[in-house]
């Protein structure tokens, strides 16, 4: 019983957690503008625009 | 673990190219099981350079944009796409040269490529000339 009650609060604390790291703000370096959620036309009008620059595209999984 | 290595092959990348008009568009994605939740300030410090802008693209709508892994035949010599990215493109780099959508260099995984990413970036920068075939 004493074991189950710990391994409910051990699962709650987990949730807590896991909820608080999903949600906590992420901030990009200084210089930088903010994460942005990606939309497709944002993201291509923003690419577009920096069409007479050299454009480095990079896709990666952040673990 | 490869991709963070990538980012980071990135910002080395950056540090050395001294080239203002260049703009990275660095596009994070769940594509691990472990990759639940947005990258965290320390995974988004990893490319610090103020070049560049950060995505977090949840639903990898890039990928499916740009016409997915098989729009990147590994036979193509452009693409230097060195394993099998199956149904997403990730772990990826590609290098745009001013008035063109069509890459001059693609590269999977990035970390292998930061040499290559380098000497194109000089190379479409005009910094150094490559010897031409």
């Amino acid at each position: 019983m004493k074991l189950r009650f710990w391994l409910l609060i051990a699962a709650i604390l987990g949730l807590v957690a896991a909820v608080y790291y999903a949600n906590a703000a992420r901030q990009t370096p200084a210089g930088q503008p903010p994460l942005a959620r990606f939309d497709q036309a944002g993201f291509d009008q923003q690419f577009r625009a920096a069409a007479g620059e050299t454009r480095l595209l990079v896709l990666l999984s952040p673990t | 673990m490869t991709c963070l290595r990538g980012a980071s092959a990135i910002q080395s990348v950056l540090e050395q190219v001294h080239d203002s008009g260049l703009r990275a568009f660095i596009v994070w994605e769940p594509v691990l099981p472990t990759d639940w939740a947005a990258p965290s300030t320390s995974t988004l410090s990893r490319v610090r350079d103020p070049r560049a802008i950060q995505f977090w693209d949840r639903g990898r709508l890039l990928s499916k944009a740009l016409g997915g892994p098989d729009r990147f035949p590994r036979s193509d010599p452009v693409n230097r796409i060195q394993f099998n990215m199956h149904d997403v493109i990730w772990d990826f780099v590609a290098i745009y040269p001013p008035g063109t959508d069509r890459p001059s260099f693609t590269g999977a995984p990035v970390v292998s490529f930061s040499d290559d990413v380098h000497r194109e970036l000089e190379r479409v920068a005009g910094l150094i000339t490559l010897p031409t075939r």
